[in-house]
């Protein structure tokens, strides 16, 4: 999925006069590619996350189009201010690329990690929230992403997770990797997208990916009609995220709340060091612990 | 270009000019300006808006490029107000250049209107929101960055509290705009020795300000900033300086009112029908230099 970021960045540098990508120090490897191909439209501001969200909308105010990179923990976490007030007050298509969201830093510690990223960027006005879970989502999100004129979020979790689209996917409409007569749907967003597919195969139910978590596309109100119960996955804490959003939608338009089953990180901190699966446990989701409370539920 | 674009262009200037020579930005019309947007309660922060008087009217009056009849002409100069609690003396100047209406002044922060009681970019005029502080000054050094990479002529100004400057965020700017040499950045600092809670010194000092500057990679110039002719070398340095540069304008808050001057309280307090009277009185007897 990182190839793909690092290429559409490129791309989007060569292609686009006005695009400037702005890092705070973070992404070396990210941008070897921006850099050979255009390295006029790459900047370092340094370590300084506050200003560099500030001095992108100053650049959007005279006309750029300008990309902010940094790790999610930061930007847009320690940033959501700046966002709020310098760029989403005037509207202004400043791009936010948070990486490492969720859990990718376990081996770091608490400072890197960010489970309330789409929670805290929800409740600002007019941004947008794009969350792609494979190459072929990422490609399709950081299209429309970086099309848009309103300021946009790009939350890029767990990368090396498995790649579920062989095929172009038209729009970031929400779809169903796996179909089945069955009565139950699971919807994941991000990097859940290849565990939770896997376990849609393995307990013959439904998979529906959201990739635009902000706004929701209206259409999935109808995709999801019919479902008994509906199982969450999300590298996220449970509120603000994708499912306190899609509930939000269906109150909203009076439709009925099926029984909810939640795959969520916990509100609170990592006590442990260890890597990926085991700071997962650490919230309950663990793929064998999804796996073994799927078992006892379906 | 063709003959009658150049003549166009021509008249258009001249009809500009007449209607500049008709301004009247002095500092008593301004400061009139605040007192009759303030006065009947309607709002505090006069303490902040006019120690920042001859600095607007000097900006607007005699250093900045900007077209009179659109102020989002592409080819103005940039004023950030990143104080954005000194606004109503932005206003003052706006309403002397049309573009804030009498009944704006009349009905200012009444239910319904268009005027904040903090400098917001949805009026037009206002380049960058800064009520929030810490802001406005890196939002300012991202225009003259984009500028800068245009090779553009266009310079951008920003006024900073020296409260403000408690901000991490200023310094980062700061640091920035030192590194990439911005030497079409001027930033004034509004120095008039107060923060909303007391004196800058007693809680957190900046001194030296031109030495930190210095440091950074910035010009610096130290005037009495309520003094008009002070203001003109120092934006004529600024102008002639390759680096960016740095005012450092020492102001008194509440200038031009007796009893505000050096009266934090005014930061404030709004007047009441006596305090009212002998502002315009005290105004009226003209002490700008």
């Amino acid at each position: 999925m990182r190839e793909v970021l690092s290429r559409v960045i490129a791309d989007k540098a060569q292609r686009d006069k006005d695009f400037l990508l702005l890092t705070g120090d973070h992404g070396y490897a990210l941008f070897d590619e921006l850099r050979s191909r255009a390295s006029e439209k790459f900047i370092n501001v340094g370590i300084m996350e506050q200003a560099l969200i500030s001095m992108a909308a100053g650049l959007a105010k005279v006309g750029y189009k300008p990309m902010c990179y940094g790790l999610a923990s930061f930007v847009p976490i320690r940033v959501l201010e700046q966002i709020k007030f310098d760029v989403c007050l005037g509207k202004l298509p400043v791009k936010i690329i948070g990486d490492g969201a969720g859990l990718v830093y376990t081996h770091l510690g608490n400072s890197h990690l960010c489970a309330e990223d789409i929670s805290a960027l929800s409740c600002l006005p007019d941004i947008e929230i794009y969350s792609p879970g494979d190459k072929e989502e990422m490609r399709v999100c950081f299209d429309e992403y970086a099309a848009s004129d309103n300021p946009a979020y790009l939350r890029v979790g767990k990368c090396d997770t498995p790649n579920i689209n062989d095929a172009s996917l038209p729009t970031s409409l929400p779809y169903f990797t796996h179909k089945t007569s069955s009565k139950d749907l699971f919807i994941s967003t991000g990097a859940m997208l290849g565990v939770v597919h896997g376990f849609a195969k393995e307990f013959k139910t439904n998979h529906l990916s959201i990739m635009r978590v902000k706004p929701l596309h209206t259409e999935v109100l109808k995709m999801i009609s019919g479902y008994e119960r509906i199982f969450f996955f999300e590298e996220h804490v449970k509120r603000g995220g994708m499912m306190t959003a899609l509930i939000e939608l269906m109150l909203e338009n009076n439709l009925p709340i099926p029984k909810v089953e939640s795959f969520h990180l916990n509100s609170s901190f990592i006590h442990k060091a260890g890597k990926y699966q085991f700071a997962m446990a650490q919230h309950g989701i663990s793929v064998d612990q999804m796996k073994a409370r799927l078992s006892k539920l379906i | 270009m063709d003959k009658k674009s150049s003549i166009r262009i021509k008249e258009n200037f001249k009809r500009l000019l007449k209607l500049m020579s008709k301004l009247d930005l002095s500092p008593v019309a301004m400061r009139k300006n605040i007192l009759n947007m303030a006065k009947d309660m309607k709002s505090g922060h006069l303490g902040c808006a006019l120690c920042l008087v001859e600095i607007i009217s000097v900006l607007y009056g005699e250093v900045m490029n900007y077209n009179l009849e659109d102020p989002d002409d592409p080819t103005r100069d940039i004023l950030a107000l990143s104080k954005g609690h000194g606004v109503m003396a932005i206003y003052a100047a706006f309403f002397q250049m049309g573009w804030i209406k009498p009944d704006q002044v009349s009905n200012y922060l009444k239910d319904g209107t268009d005027l904040f009681g903090l400098s917001e970019d949805i009026v037009p005029g206002i380049e960058v929101s800064g009520g929030s502080l810490g802001h406005g000054l890196p939002v300012t050094v991202g225009m003259a960055l984009g500028l800068k990479l245009r090779n553009s002529s266009r310079r951008s100004f920003c006024i900073v509290g020296d409260g403000e400057i408690n901000e991490g965020s200023i310094w980062e700017a700061i640091l920035f705009a030192g590194h990439h040499q911005l030497d079409k950045l001027t930033v004034i600092i509004d120095v008039n020795g107060f923060q909303a809670m007391g004196k800058t010194d007693e809680i957190i000092s900046l001194k030296p300000l031109d030495k930190k500057f210095h440091s950074f990679g910035f010009d610096t110039y130290e005037c009495d900033g309520n003094d008009c002719a002070e203001l003109r070398k120092a934006f004529e340095m600024a102008s002639n300086s390759n680096k960016p540069f740095v005012i450092i304008a020492n102001t008194t808050k509440g200038a031009g009112i007796d009893y505000m001057e050096g009266d934090n309280s005014w930061h404030y307090k709004k007047m009441n029908p006596e305090e009212e009277v002998a502002a315009f009185e005290t105004v009226n007897k003209g002490s700008h230099k």
